[in-house]
């Protein structure tokens, strides 16, 4: 093993007549990386599928046929039909608006409530922190599910309390990592040299902390949102979602789940599909991340100087 | 006479975006049994990758050239299998580090540490190996060696850690010792003391050692033969009387320049040109308290009635080892920490009165330059970013605008408008410093407090920002406070000193005074442990080598 380190280390050395640091040539056109173009290419393909889907496809996702029910794919039907013989494709393609607004909304709504309040309240002062915190807890200890229960109960049923009631749930997560993340700003020397300067706490939050405590609330964001879809599906269950008659890909994976061994495509392509976005907006959240970080942006190679 | 160690041709090179890059070309010496090699180089010259090569523990991305030749004893180690070179690792070469708390274990007693080192090393019992780790704990002057084996690292002080990394190195029984930069971590006295432990075990020993490190007056004062590095090439070698008394290149030339002249003192200020020295600080019996570990313990005294006081245009030195305090001071001056009891007057304010709180106004008089340059200016904002806050925050109005005053404020400094686009990452750390001295001054402040900013960086470098600190004050009658453990730079810059010790400050009168005949004991230690450029003691010491010589 040693001596074919030791061959793979001494392999690839600069020849003498080279000289230390190879120019790039520059004539190479700069080309845009895979993972980038792969997220943005599945991201746009959803949102299209959101504005358009319902128009494109010639079938109707709510007719029945009963006789052709959990057939796998067919010609007639690309993506098979569901238990009571619906088109999933089709179902598939109308429910992506929705689901990407339940998704989205509550991502946006759990951001604004979780990390937008602590922060806040962590730049304004302990106490206010304590207090907002000693409630974050509380919700934390409540199933989410249960929480966003008693929230669509009290805020009646519907699209805008769905999108409250799961933002309220999921915004534990951003706090702690908000916290996390201020606590480590504060500790910066760039931080203390800002509070001689007479920075108020609420200056240093917005100058000094939020360009770097955002990278991590990206990437959260996208680990959240299908976790949104998933919980939305689990509030139809229980007559609570947003509409009953409406599919969205959370209720289509809850309807389909009890028949996996019959017909296992109707659970694979909707999970399938909320897989590639979780892993679309996770590529794009990477590349938003270094594109606003100058140690890596500002530099074309790439590479994290210090 | 064949040499113990001879390297030839050494070159290590990284895969870069565009090619590889050589951090070290064609670096070639030799050291005998019984003597010392210094490599000296600024940061990123590839002293260090040099001492790891040594030991094939170079990072896994690291190319070496195939002409590359280290040969130690009779064979080439770069020829050698992985197990042997292990076994050679500890037993005939041996490494300590500079960042002791870093190397050793945090959950296992040190104790544990050397005696497994030990028997990897030799075949004996675990009784045995326990006595043993006892005699080398002796040997590395570690206090109570029978039983400072049960404590773990962080039980230990910074220079206890580093004689416990040297007891490791030495269980092997090695015949090479390569120290890089054992002691850059740790406070001037405990310098002092590592530098004579490793003295003293070359000579009990008959260790051949590789010395590295930045500190020029460090390695002269270990080694018999130096050589000097500079972006991976050798740029002088030879031994080290002749290299300090008449060096060759421009680069060591330099180096050696700008040590010397931190041993003469700064042409003096001008006593203010106005009317009678302004009092810009003073500290009455200030004491500054921190709140101990655990709900029911008791505060920790950091600074203890310290009495001080400072006038325009005069510099102070405030010295002291780590943990004496002199930090905090600092600190509590502008507002980060808060003062227990006793007074601080800032211009004739006092401020125990107010809550300890700096006033806007007074806030622009009186500003602070940190110790880390790398960390005191957020990586997301450009330089110009930074630089606007002093006026966003402190209410700046400068008369031609916003612009003009942080391109002049950033001439002042020695940089120039073609800085205002860039990142701090795009700087190097004395450029960092510089925009960080700039930021400070941008409110034409009357006191500036400077804790510790040259020392994370090169000497050559030093030297440019104590003199450009120089310049403002006679320029502009700023008063320094400057708080440092390095005793050449506060000969250079200060007027007064002021010696801390445990949170007391012990002595304070003019510089000269207290260099030349400090009065308290503790005071005296520290300037016995100033490293010094001295070129006789190393000459004498390669007389020795010479005599050694011959009669071998």
């Amino acid at each position: 093993m040693s001596t074919h380190d030791q061959e793979a280390t001494r392999s690839g050395y600069p020849g003498p007549g080279r000289p230390t640091i190879e120019q790039g040539s520059g004539g190479r056109a700069r080309r845009l990386p895979f993972s980038l173009l792969f997220g943005l290419a599945i991201v746009t393909l959803f949102v299209l599928a959101a504005l358009f889907g319902p128009m494109l496809d010639g079938q109707d996702p709510f007719s029945q046929d009963l006789l052709n029910r959990n057939q796998g794919p067919s010609p007639a039907h690309w993506a098979g039909t569901d238990n009571f013989g619906r088109d999933v494709l089709s179902r598939l393609l109308y429910g992506a608006r929705l689901t990407l607004i339940v998704g989205a909304g509550g991502v946006i709504c759990a951001l604004i409530v979780g990390a937008g309040l602590s922060l806040t309240a962590l730049a304004i002062g302990p106490w206010l922190a304590a207090a907002v915190f000693g409630f974050i807890d509380f919700i934390r200890a409540l199933p989410g599910v249960l929480l966003a229960l008693i929230l669509i109960v009290a805020l009646g049923a519907g699209l805008s309390s769905v999108v409250i009631a799961l933002g309220i749930a999921f915004s534990p997560f951003f706090a702690y990592i908000a916290r996390a993340a201020w606590r480590r700003e504060m500790a910066a020397d760039y931080v203390t040299a800002a509070r001689t300067l007479g920075a108020s706490r609420l200056r240093i939050l917005y100058r000094h902390a939020m360009p770097n405590i955002g990278g991590a609330l990206i990437t959260l964001a996208a680990v959240i949102l299908p976790r949104c879809i998933v919980t939305e599906s689990v509030l139809s269950f229980l007559g609570l979602g947003v509409s009953p008659d409406t599919p969205t890909w959370g209720r289509m994976i809850a309807d389909a789940v009890p028949l996996v061994e019959r017909a296992p495509h109707a659970v694979l392509v909707p999970v399938f599909c909320l897989s590639l976005l979780t892993l679309a907006l996770a590529l794009l959240g990477n590349h938003v991340r270094a594109a606003v970080d100058p140690l890596r942006a500002g530099d074309p190679s790439g590479r994290q100087r210090w | 006479m064949a040499a113990l160690l001879d390297v030839r041709d050494l070159g290590i090179a990284f895969p870069a975006p565009n090619g590889m890059l050589r951090v070290v070309d064609r670096v070639s010496w030799r050291l005998d049994a019984g003597q010392t090699l210094g490599i000296v180089g600024e940061s990123g010259s590839g002293k260090s990758l040099t001492g790891l090569a040594l030991l094939r523990l170079l990072p896994a991305a690291a190319r070496l050239d195939p002409a590359s030749r280290i040969r130690y004893r009779d064979t080439d180690l770069l020829d050698l299998s992985e197990a042997d070179m292990r076994s050679r690792r500890g037993s005939g070469l041996a490494m300590i580090f500079q960042e002791p708390m870093a190397s050793l274990h945090p959950l296992l007693t040190v104790g544990r540490q050397v005696v497994e080192s030990i028997r990897r090393h030799t075949d004996c019992s675990a009784l045995e190996a326990r006595r043993k780790a006892a005699a080398l704990f002796d040997e590395a002057g570690l206090p109570d060696p029978g039983r400072i084996g049960r404590r773990y690292p962080h039980e230990l002080s910074g220079g206890q850690q580093q004689r416990v990394m040297i007891a490791m190195a030495l269980a092997g029984n090695p015949d090479i010792l390569i120290a890089d930069e054992p002691t850059t971590a740790l406070d001037t006295t405990v310098q002092a003391q590592i530098l004579d432990l490793l003295r003293s075990l070359q000579a009990m020993r008959g260790l051949a050692m590789v010395f590295i490190s930045h500190d020029l007056a460090v390695v002269t004062s270990m080694a018999h033969e130096v050589m000097v590095l500079r972006s991976g090439r050798v740029v002088e070698s030879g031994s080290t009387g002749v290299v300090l008394s008449a060096p060759e290149s421009t680069y060591t030339q330099g180096l050696v320049a700008a040590r010397r002249r931190l041993s003469v003192r700064a042409p003096a200020a001008t006593p203010s040109r106005s009317v009678g020295p302004e009092c810009a600080l003073e500290l009455r019996d200030l004491c500054v308290d921190y709140p101990g570990r655990g709900p029911f313990a008791r505060p920790v005294r950091a600074v203890d009635r310290a009495s001080l006081t400072l006038s325009a245009g005069r510099a102070l030195g405030l010295v002291g080892e780590s943990g004496s305090g002199k930090s905090t001071i600092g600190k509590a001056i502008v507002g980060l920490a808060r003062p227990t009891s006793g007074d601080l007057t800032l211009f004739g304010r006092p401020l125990a009165g107010d809550g300890w709180r700096l006033s806007r106004a007074l806030r622009r008089r009186c500003q602070i330059v940190l110790q880390n340059p790398y960390g005191a200016l957020n990586p997301r904002l450009t330089i110009e970013q930074a630089l606007i806050e002093p006026f966003v925050t402190l209410g700046l109005k400068p008369p031609n605008g916003r612009q003009s005053r942080i391109v002049a404020g950033l001439e002042e400094v020695g940089l120039d408008a073609g800085f205002l686009d860039r990142y701090p990452h795009q700087l190097s750390g004395g450029q960092r410093q510089r925009v960080c001295i700039a930021r400070a001054l941008m409110s034409e402040p009357g006191l500036l407090i400077c804790d510790e900013i040259v020392s994370a960086l090169d000497a050559s470098i030093q030297f440019q920002v104590l003199d450009l600190l120089n310049r403002m004050r006679t320029a502009r009658g700023l008063a320094l406070l400057f708080i440092g453990h390095d005793l050449e730079v506060i000969r250079y810059i200060a007027d007064d000193i002021a010696v801390m010790h445990r949170g007391t400050i012990v002595e304070h009168a003019p510089a000269d005074n207290v260099l030349d005949t400090p009065q308290h004991p503790h005071s005296r230690a520290l300037i016995d442990a100033m490293p010094r450029l001295d070129v006789t003691a190393p000459s004498e010491a390669e007389d020795g080598w010479r005599a050694q010589h011959r009669s071998a």
